[in-house]
């Protein structure tokens, strides 16, 4: 978060019979329940209040800030090691008490990949179209990571 | 406290000790609960 470490909190649910429930068809009641039960599961832990909420079209997902007392009892090699990826940008910010950089933001035309094995046309991932804001902003991420590398 | 208050208390303090590496995919240990939801925790950057 703007930097921060963060706890990464994500739920996700089956419909009766098993199949993934999409996140656009949970009513209000369950989206607010499932973000109660995110904070319950954070628990005291990290700074609620540096939070984000956001939905993917399979889970949504909390961010919370870690502490700087949690921060300095990482292991050293959190701290050190190279990036490994850069997450995708979010389907929608339910809310968010500071503003991300604009690299968290949703793309604004995203392509929709259809989840492996997935029946439906609520189950995808997006994939960024490159050519909005948010996209060019993570594209910025990647190749400055790219050149410090070469 | 209840068992999900357990489990997650436990799931924070393994979570804090083996952070998942600045990676995005769905995540370990996962607390898997009744009623057809999952949840999963981890310390990403």
């Amino acid at each position: 978060m703007n930097g921060t470490p963060v706890w990464l909190c994500s739920i996700s649910r089956r419909a009766p019979g098993g199949r993934t429930l999409p996140t656009p068809l949970w009513s209000p009641s369950v989206m607010a329940e499932s973000v109660a039960l995110l904070r319950r599961v954070v628990g005291p832990a990290g700074n609620p209040a540096r939070e984000r909420v956001f939905r993917m079209q399979v889970t949504l997902c909390l961010h919370r800030a870690l502490t700087d007392a949690e921060i300095a009892g990482l292991p050293d090699w959190f701290h050190e090691a190279d990036p490994t990826d850069l997450a995708g940008g979010p389907v929608e910010i339910l809310e968010e008490t500071e503003p991300g950089a604009e690299s968290t933001k949703p793309c604004h035309d995203p392509e929709r990949v259809p989840l492996p094995g997935a029946r439906g046309p609520l189950l995808w991932f997006p994939a960024d179209c490159g050519r909005c804001p948010p996209c060019e902003a993570r594209a910025a991420i990647m190749d400055r990571r790219r050149d410090a590398r070469a | 406290m209840s068992r999900l208050d357990t489990l997650a208390a436990g799931v924070r303090a393994g979570a804090l000790a083996n952070p998942l590496t600045k990676a995005h995919a769905p995540v370990l240990p996962s607390l898997g609960l009744a009623g057809g939801v999952y949840v999963a925790l981890s310390v990403n950057l």
